[in-house]
């Protein structure tokens, strides 16, 4: 059934074809090519205007998934940095706690912590 | 005389036997796709030059017609990617023609082109449309061979094509074409 179905689909599409294609032979039927004369001038001589145009509208094909990948890892990691900067001179994670934890009296506090504390505590004095 | 042959011999006589032979069909093709005289002109000199010149590249002499439409094809892609201020003034270039007091025959043609109801509807779809409806119409070409001749896969072609035909069709038939709603 669906053979035939098919059968019946390139029939018409057949038709349709020689159909149109009569119809386009005679309305292009006037177009001629007339360049053969600039053809053989240009035979044997490549201009430098000529390889400059090949060269600029040379074909290339660019993988787009990889391409895509690569733009997106770029430009995340760029987010990144911007979201979260490097503090010029510091150290690594653990270097910058140890060095904000001090100890005052035999306890560890936050010098952040602990210099505001005095400070409340200087100015209710 | 062989014209592959002659044309591996850089003999210009297959260049010009070659250019009779496939000259108005290359052009009639460019002109489908590009919807303009000039343009298809120099694309399909383009062609006859890349042809002369690379004709070693051609490893199957019974493919040289379907070399050939590779190659007017691959140059009507690149003249449609490249800007040209053609683009800019079709205006001018109609006034220009309009201005002529006694019509020449360039003039009469290019009336009659514009006025022709199957080349301009396919002029009229979207270039990825055009070609696929090209080499099915006016080359009558299958699917399969769309396919090969575009490097493309056939499902592509088929879904195209059958937008292509669509589009096609509501365009005819808006255009007062009968047999085409």
């Amino acid at each position: 059934m669906k053979e035939r179905d098919d059968r019946e689909t390139q029939l018409v599409d057949r038709a349709e074809q020689a159909n149109v294609k009569a119809q386009l032979d005679a309305e292009l039927s006037e177009l001629r090519f007339q360049g053969s004369e600039r053809v053989f001038r240009s035979v044997g001589r490549v201009t430098f205007r000529q390889k400059l145009r090949a060269f600029w509208n040379a074909e290339v094909g660019l993988p787009v998934l990889p391409l895509a990948a690569i733009v997106v890892i770029a430009a995340g990691t760029w987010m990144f940095s911007r979201i979260r900067p490097e503090q010029p001179g510091a150290g690594t994670a653990e270097e910058t706690v140890a060095a904000r934890v001090i100890e005052a009296g035999g306890n560890h506090y936050r010098q952040d912590e602990y210099e505001r504390m005095v400070a409340s505590l200087e100015n209710t004095d | 005389m062989n014209v592959i042959e002659g044309l591996r011999n850089q003999d210009e006589r297959a260049l010009r036997t070659l250019m009779d032979d496939y000259g108005d069909m290359l052009l009639r093709t460019a002109f489908l796709l590009l919807k303009d005289r000039q343009a298809a002109e120099e694309a399909v000199q383009d062609t006859f030059l890349q042809a002369y010149r690379k004709i070693a590249q051609l490893h199957e002499p019974a493919k040289l017609k379907s070399w050939l439409l590779t190659i007017v094809l691959n140059r009507c892609r690149m003249r449609q990617r490249t800007w040209s201020w053609r683009a800019l003034l079709p205006t001018l270039r109609e006034e220009q023609l309009a201005n002529l007091t006694e019509p020449g025959p360039e003039h009469r043609l290019m009336h009659d082109l514009r006025n022709a109801e199957v080349q301009g509807a396919i002029g009229s779809l979207p270039y990825l449309y055009r070609e696929v409806i090209t080499l099915f119409y006016y080359h009558e070409l299958s699917i399969a061979e769309i396919a090969e001749q575009l490097k493309m896969n056939e499902n592509t072609v088929k879904a195209r094509l059958a937008r292509g035909r669509q589009r096609l069709k509501t365009a005819l038939s808006e255009a007062g074409m009968e047999g085409w709603a």
